[in-house]
């Protein structure tokens, strides 16, 4: 071990360290919306505030069917055709910012905010 | 680091090895993943021979390996260019590519350079799944893949450092 080993590895910690904040620092507020898409295209988009009980989805993908469920806290992928499964073991989303992709079948789950969420259509118009 | 850029028979024969060597642990990294607390986590035991690779016989001969490597386990495990393979590929390269420049910069130990390949290769596979799912949403995985890459790239590492002092003297590639 020499001393930019030492060094490198210093660096690499507080650059986690800074991302974790930053995305830990979001708001996770009441306000939330979930956003299915599925190729690029919204699918779903639904306000978390408003579902009352658990609800499940299904998306017709590539291979088959992917089965969403989600409640008023969050959303997760119940069970997906893909190869490596990677969506079902990344369990729940309940903050805003955070995110389930499914690469593969390219199904993407992921909460906003309704303002976030304006500026991003603004974007992709 | 040798020289020639001309690869020889003997050259030939022990890249087969580690080839065959890099492979094996490919699978059995695969078989192991359910020991790390991400999913879709490797443990990284075959960026463990490109580093030995690369110091043995140079960047050109070990971009040579590594593309072998990359096309033999996509044609035996993830199918070629599937998303997985095409998320592989991004994270191989462009972690070969910072591994050759630390080998280069002379200034990091290996294992300082397996940390190094360990952290371009999460930033290789986040930027190719960011591409493909056109959305940066992603990079919200790069901190808890950063911490996991320090602990692998520090243990392929000092396992590459451990082999190449017990190669020296047994094993010269010239």
């Amino acid at each position: 071990m020499r001393k930019a080993d030492y060094l490198l590895v210093l660096v690499l910690v507080v650059l986690a360290i800074l991302g974790y904040g930053f995305f830990a620092l979001r708001s996770n507020s009441t306000n939330k919306i979930l956003i299915i898409k599925h190729d690029n295209t919204v699918v779903e988009r639904i306000p978390l505030k408003g579902v009352t009980a658990e609800t499940k989805l299904a998306i017709n993908v590539q291979d088959g069917t992917l089965i969403v469920r989600y409640d008023k806290n969050g959303a997760w992928v119940e069970e997906s055709p893909c190869p490596d499964k990677i969506c079902q073991h990344q369990g729940k989303i309940t903050k805003t910012g955070e995110t389930v992709a499914c690469v593969p079948e390219k199904v993407l789950l992921t909460i906003e905010e309704p303002q976030k969420e304006a500026e991003h259509d603004a974007i992709l118009k | 680091m040798p020289s020639s850029s001309k690869i020889t028979v003997r050259e030939i024969t022990q890249m087969g090895i580690l080839l065959a060597g890099a492979i094996a642990l490919r699978l059995l990294e695969s078989t192991l993943s359910y020991l790390l607390p991400l999913p879709g986590a490797h443990l990284g035991l075959a960026n463990c021979i490109t580093i030995i690779v690369i110091y043995l016989y140079g960047p050109k001969k070990a971009l040579l390996f590594l593309s072998t490597r990359i096309l033999l386990v996509g044609l035996l495990f993830t199918g070629l260019f599937t998303p997985g393979f095409l998320i592989g590929l991004g994270g191989a390269l462009l972690s070969f590519a910072a591994m050759v420049f630390g080998i280069e910069l002379q200034t990091f130990s290996a294992v300082g350079v397996g940390l190094l390949g360990a952290f371009f290769h999460n930033v290789g596979q986040i930027l190719v799944a960011i591409f493909l799912m056109h959305t940066t949403a992603l990079l919200s995985y790069l901190p808890v893949l950063i911490i996991l890459g320090i602990s692998t790239g520090f243990f392929t590492g000092f396992l590459a450092k451990l082999f190449l002092s017990r190669l020296q003297g047994y094993w010269q590639s010239k």
